[in-house]
């Protein structure tokens, strides 16, 4: 085996764990997760003269992953049927008073959340990809990565039931200068 | 556009401390505890151990650059 390939070969080897992890985030079911896995990996495998050594490993893999997990969604629609199902789920518990959440609680409204939302928050907000990195995976441009990530997190917000001391605050508590120009 | 001027104003009038945050999405502290409950859940599934299958289609690396030479 050529040095180029061991190196691909090893660096592949260290980012599974994060690509099982991406794909979980996208598929919820840990069987689809993994066959999913698998077929970036297959893939991978068939195009690795198509990887320029040097470049984002990371990032080529984690864009075939989305590539395969969209083409499949929109042969299979079964997301449909998942979301529907999810939407049944309640969380067991109210915010603590500290403001921390349940891990289950926070899965189950991640879970609820539309693909394109669970995929920029498991990029940027988990798995520590830049904006950029984001953007190139996603194939959009930065400022949309960005709003893209706000609307996530304000819905997340929303289903977890966090931030409503402040969404409950009386219009007058707000500075009037704000609303008398609406 | 005078309007859109008159907006500009009002908004750099506004300390940023001060401006109301409900409608600009998430709170700081919520963000901080979403990205925290992220990374707990992808640490998650990030730890787990690797199947061999996997490990196995990566054998067959070797496999296939034995076939080419």
């Amino acid at each position: 085996m050529s040095a180029a390939l061991a190196t691909f070969k090893a660096d592949l080897i260290e980012l599974l764990p994060s690509l099982r992890a991406f794909a979980r985030s996208l598929a919820h079911n840990p069987a689809q997760a993994d066959d999913l896995v698998q077929d970036t990996l297959v893939k991978a495998l068939a195009n690795v003269d198509r990887f320029e050594p040097g470049t984002n490993l990371r990032a080529w893999l984690f864009t075939i992953l989305r590539n395969h997990y969209y083409s499949q969604l929109r042969k299979s629609k079964r997301e449909v049927e998942d979301a529907d199902g999810k939407f049944a789920a309640r969380l067991s518990s109210r915010p603590e008073q500290d403001g921390s959440v349940d891990l289950e609680d926070f899965k189950v409204a991640f879970a609820q959340l539309a693909p394109d939302h669970r995929e920029v928050l498991t990029l940027v907000g988990a798995s520590g990809c830049s904006y950029e990195e984001a953007a190139n995976i996603c194939g959009c441009a930065v400022g949309t990565i960005k709003s893209r990530v706000n609307r996530a997190r304000k819905r997340l917000a929303d289903l977890l039931g966090l931030d409503e001391e402040i969404d409950a605050l009386p219009v007058g508590g707000r500075n009037l200068e704000d609303t008398a120009n609406v | 556009m005078a309007r859109k001027d008159e907006m500009e104003t009002l908004v750099s009038k506004t300390p940023p401390s001060e401006g109301p945050k409900a409608n600009k999405g998430a709170s700081a502290a919520s963000k901080a505890l979403i990205t925290r409950n992220l990374r707990l859940a992808f640490g998650e599934v990030a730890s787990e151990p690797v199947p061999d299958r996997f490990l196995d289609i990566l054998g067959r690396i070797e496999d296939a650059e034995g076939k080419k030479q």
